[in-house]
């Protein structure tokens, strides 16, 4: 098992590379940070020369990532020029704020997700099937900035015109208490979750009627096993197998940072420092963040491929 | 121990027993609902199984034979009609609430299917599916129940069950998996087994052996078993009685010797000429003409009208009635009475 | 970062290979065919109405799908109204007119103005068929990149598949949306480069639902025929290979569309897709959603119609899949 899970990492190693290698490459083929020099060139040569130092311009584009490569061998990230501070600093703070929306719209989506695979695929075609499959196909075609925008403007202004009630926070993080959190991760929490679950639910229901059309599926019954054993223990396990990958890749996809939805509701997340670094051209910091980011989705695919394992003992990891 | 459990000892004790069905199907149908019409599955079948025999079902795919046996247990889908009577134990298990009929399922009724590769759970090891079977129904320590399964293994023929039954059921071969279905069938000495075409899907060099392992358990165990099967070659050495179902309907029914020596139906005279027999040198084997009916628009009277060799303009009439000949013998066709059973099939 | 899109999500259906047994009947609700040729397989399998064609039997099946059949026609009506309502209107495009700026819905103006006073209907018309523009453009490419990839990758084998399996791998790593915003912020703007942005993405679910077909047609034995009489490797893939994964494919693009537009849409709104004087559905949100508070109705508008196209084309989707692959007929809606 360990050596599965070594051989596995470093076989991730060079794919993370080669992906940072074309980010640093395509981002310094496109910008410039001196543009705004040029103009008055003579006079500020001094700032154009600690630019160019700064971000090694004159080395070769081609070999310019190996630069920081190197530095990031030292553990060092380098400095982020949109917020002012080291990368490492803004990627700690701002993934701290994502976790804390990403970790509660992971859970709900996930039981939600779970509790309506179910209830769907064992009233296949009834009314309630008909309308939770409906409602997720209708969650599906929702944009993020559409739902965000909408969930934002009904529960933060219109209830407040129509109740004259404010009850949760619609703009950016205000408290440090766990009931001031509550109330500022609500809203963009219920926008993730709502995508979520409907993506998760329809491939839920797929993977759960399937496994109740199984064999077993009716030995189990013809053992006298009550519904809800048959269900929740002989088809639940079966079925999970599938869902957990979608899983850690939802997890993997939330703790990056949810771009869009944490712009909209201000939170200072990462996915929002990303968004503005890629505007200034902040090199250091898409790169932390994009080594963040594939961190996370290498981590939670390993993690699905060992609870793959340890769900189905027809697949041994060695 | 429950009121039927008792119903039953009580009659038993009555000496009556073997003249007192243990399984008695009145008049059962089985539909399936789907927009093109319903398809009947099952059609006024009517049956009874004693304490102890072994009674076989054969036909083609489609007869309704698999259907009949999951109506029984009501182990059908949901949008499925089922109509007529089923007495077990003095109860009709078609109208019995659903916890009663779930007591029934494994421990008075057991059912040993068809594919042993997709019919254990591939998650949970073999024991752990056996002890459930047995704890279900049993208050037994999860200790005991192992030990249990581990005797029941070595009962089936599972080499050296101990390890085996901590197994999984992908590192078990096909037929060790039928062996170990029938350990779960047997784990609560149930007075019926059903096995619906155990040997189907298996090799054919281990289909004598698993069928050897079945009639073993059965005899040991004194269970009734209902063996559905479309190989009347399975039949002759281990069934007492014979019933043939052709579409949905009974065609013919009779003690084993009856039906392979007395038929008085075309169509399971035509199922017995298609047996491969070693003894006589033919150059091809008899087949039945065609196919199956659907089941939709079935033809009109006698469904095996349009293969029969036999056919007159009568049987596109009227589905004939079935025909009793004394005993138990009896044949579903119009001209049962005029059939020479003196004529053997293989002739 | 990219939430809620779906293209790689693992396929159910992917487990079961098994195959459902072509059943005549056809499907209901409460009790489809499906479930009556599961549960009594061997029961029913022998029903022998007369076979029908493959063809017909999904045609059937898809107008069967009344959802699948709503979809078409729903989004037939919206490129149909967004072709033919702006040359019924008074104003063109960029036409704009500061003294009717920020009005309401009016019979003059459907969908009212934006804040220059641009007439909304016109703008939310051209900017829909600017996305369905890129959409489809996408979708193409990144199915022909995606078919031949994949094909490439399973009929060769050994080092080309397992360079192109890497570079799946690679993309897959690097969270889409990352990818989207560094390139297109640079590419983006005009609509044919921005949909090679997005193909560049999205190629990749395609190449390995075909890559999967394919493995298991190569092994069959008339691919071998085809080889051992001496058929060159592009004939073999393009007169053998290809025709089976056709079916797939369409289904893939059908729902690789709604994808693109949603991705397409997200990346406007944040700026990094298309560009001014252009307009696409996405832009129109992100340009009202200042005035969101006074005037949800200006981002509702165009907000509803990617749900609504999205909609349509996942329904179309759903129905073309069950109609050409009876495997994964547990989806359907």
């Amino acid at each position: 098992m360990f050596a599965y899970i070594v051989r596995r990492l470093l076989a991730t190693v060079p794919l993370l590379m080669i992906a940072l290698y074309a980010v640093h490459v395509g981002i310094s083929l496109t910008t410039d940070p001196r543009a705004d020099f040029y103009l008055c060139l003579p006079r500020c040569q001094d700032g154009f020369d600690t630019i160019t130092e700064a971000y090694n311009l004159d080395v070769n584009v081609w070999l310019r990532p190996f630069t920081w490569f190197a530095s990031l061998l030292q553990g060092e990230l380098g400095e982020s020029s949109s917020i002012g501070e080291p990368v490492g600093e803004v990627l700690r703070s701002r993934g701290w704020n994502t976790a804390l929306i990403a970790v509660p719209a992971f859970v709900i989506s996930a039981v939600f997700a779970l509790l309506l695979s179910v209830y769907s695929a064992r009233h296949q075609y009834s009314k309630g099937d008909y309308f939770f499959t409906g409602l997720a196909f209708f969650g599906l075609a929702f944009p993020s900035f559409v739902l965000a925008l909408i969930i934002q403007n009904v529960f933060g202004v219109q209830l407040e015109n129509w109740f004259g009630i404010k009850p949760f926070n619609t703009g950016r993080k205000t408290g440090t208490n766990p009931l001031e959190i509550l109330r500022d991760i609500t809203l963009p929490v219920m926008s993730l979750s709502i995508l979520f679950i409907s993506a998760d639910s329809r491939f839920g229901r797929a993977s759960m009627l399937e496994t109740l059309n199984q064999d077993y599926i009716r030995t189990a019954r013809a053992k006298g096993l009550p519904e809800r054993r048959v269900v929740w223990k002989h088809a639940l396990r079966n079925a999970l197998i599938p869902l957990v990958t979608l899983w850690a890749l939802n997890f993997s996809v939330l703790l990056g940072g949810s771009v869009v939805t944490e712009s909209i509701f201000s939170w200072p997340g990462l996915g929002p420092a990303f968004i503005r670094g890629l505007f200034d051209a902040d090199i250091d910091l898409i790169l932390g963040i994009v080594l963040l980011t594939g961190m996370f989705t290498v981590f939670f695919n390993l993690v699905a491929d060992i609870m793959y394992g340890v769900l189905d003992p027809r697949i041994r990891l060695d | 121990m429950g009121y039927a459990t008792l119903l039953t000892l009580v009659r038993g004790m009555s000496g009556t027993e073997m003249s007192e069905p243990l399984l008695k199907v009145d008049d059962m149908s089985v539909s399936f609902k789907t927009d093109a019409g319903d398809v009947r599955a099952v059609s006024n079948v009517s049956f009874e199984i004693s304490p102890g025999e072994v009674l076989a079902v054969v036909g083609e795919s489609g007869s309704g034979k698999s259907v009949t046996a999951l109506a029984l247990m009501r182990l059908h889908p949901k949008n499925t009609e089922t109509t007529g009577q089923v007495m077990f134990d003095g109860m009709n298990l078609l109208d019995l609430p659903e916890p009663q009929i779930r007591s029934i399922r494994g421990r008075d009724i057991a059912m040993i299917f068809q594919d042993p590769m997709t019919a254990l759970n591939p998650v949970f090891s073999v024991g752990e599916q056996i002890v459930e079977a047995i704890r279900i129904h049993n208050d037994v320590s999860k200790a005991d129940a192992w030990a249990k399964v581990v005797d029941l293994l070595q009962l089936v023929g599972v080499p050296e069950p101990k390890q085996r039954a901590a197994q999984y059921p992908h590192e078990y071969s096909g037929g060790m998996r039928q062996r170990a279905m029938i350990a779960m069938a047997i784990c609560n000495d149930p007075k019926l087994l059903i096995a619906d075409e155990p040997t189907t899907a298996l090799d054919v060099t281990v289909q004598a052996q698993v069928m050897e392992v079945l009639h073993d358990v059965q005899e040991a165990t004194g269970s009734a078993m209902m063996l559905i099967t479309h190989d009347l070659g399975l039949v002759a050495g281990s069934a007492d009685r014979v019933q043939v179902m052709y579409a949905s309907r009974l065609m013919e029914r009779g003690s084993t010797d009856e039906i392979f020596y007395e038929s008085r139906n075309p169509y399971t005279r035509a199922l017995l000429a298609s047996i491969p027999d070693l003894e006589s040198v033919k150059d091809k084997l008899d087949s039945i003409p065609g196919n199956p009916p659907s089941l939709l628009n079935p033809p009109s009277g006698c469904a095996f009208r349009p293969r029969c060799s036999m056919s007159v303009p009568q049987c596109a009439e009227a589905v004939p009635e079935l025909v009793a000949f004394g005993g138990n013998h009896a044949s579903r066709c119009h001209l049962a009475t005029e059939i020479d059973i003196t004529t053997g099939v293989n002739a | 970062m990219d939430e809620g899109s779906d293209f790689d999500v693992p396929e159910a259906s992917d487990r079961s290979e098994e195959a459902v047994p072509l059943f005549s009947v056809g499907e209901v609700e409460g009790f489809s065919a499906e479930d009556a040729a599961h549960y009594a397989s061997d029961e029913l399998e022998g029903l022998s109405d007369a076979p029908k064609s493959f063809g017909r039997l999904a045609w059937t099946r898809f107008r069967h799908h009344r959802l699948a059949l709503l979809g078409g026609i729903g989004l037939v009506s919206i490129v149909l109204m967004f072709i033919v309502g702006p040359m019924l209107s008074d104003y063109t495009f960029d036409q704009y007119d500061v003294a009717d700026r920020l009005l309401g819905p009016s019979r003059d103006h459907w969908f009212g103005t934006d804040e220059i006073g641009r007439d909304l209907f016109v703008r939310t018309a051209q900017g829909g068929l600017y996305s369905l523009r890129i959409g489809l453009i996408a979708a193409v490419v990144a199915t022909i990149a995606g078919t031949l990839l994949g094909a490439v990758a399973a009929y060769f084998g050994g080092w080309t598949d397992g360079f192109i399996s890497q570079l799946i791998n690679l993309l897959l790593i690097v969270p889409a949306l990352i990818v989207l915003s560094v390139f297109s912020l640079y590419f983006g703007g005009d609509a044919n480069r921005l949909a090679m942005v997005l193909a560049f993405l999205l190629w990749t679910r395609i190449a390995r639902v075909v890559r999967g077909v394919v493995l298991s047609i190569k092994e069959q034995e008339y691919i071998m025929a085809a080889r051992a009489s001496g058929a060159s490797h592009a004939r073999v893939i393009f007169r053998h290979v290809l025709p089976n994964v056709i079916g797939p494919v369409v289904v893939e693009v059908t729902l690789l569309l709604g994808t693109v537009i949603v991705l397409e849409s997200t990346l406007s709104f944040l700026g990094l897709g298309v560009q001014p004087p252009n307009a696409s559905l996405g832009t129109l949100v992100a340009e009202a959603k200042g005035s969101i508070d006074d005037d949800p109705l200006r981002v509702l508008t165009p907000g509803m119609f990617i749900v609504l196209i999205v909609l349509c084309v996942n329904f179309l989707g759903d129905g073309l899949r069950d109609a050409l692959d009876p495997r994964s007929r547990n989806e359907r809606n």
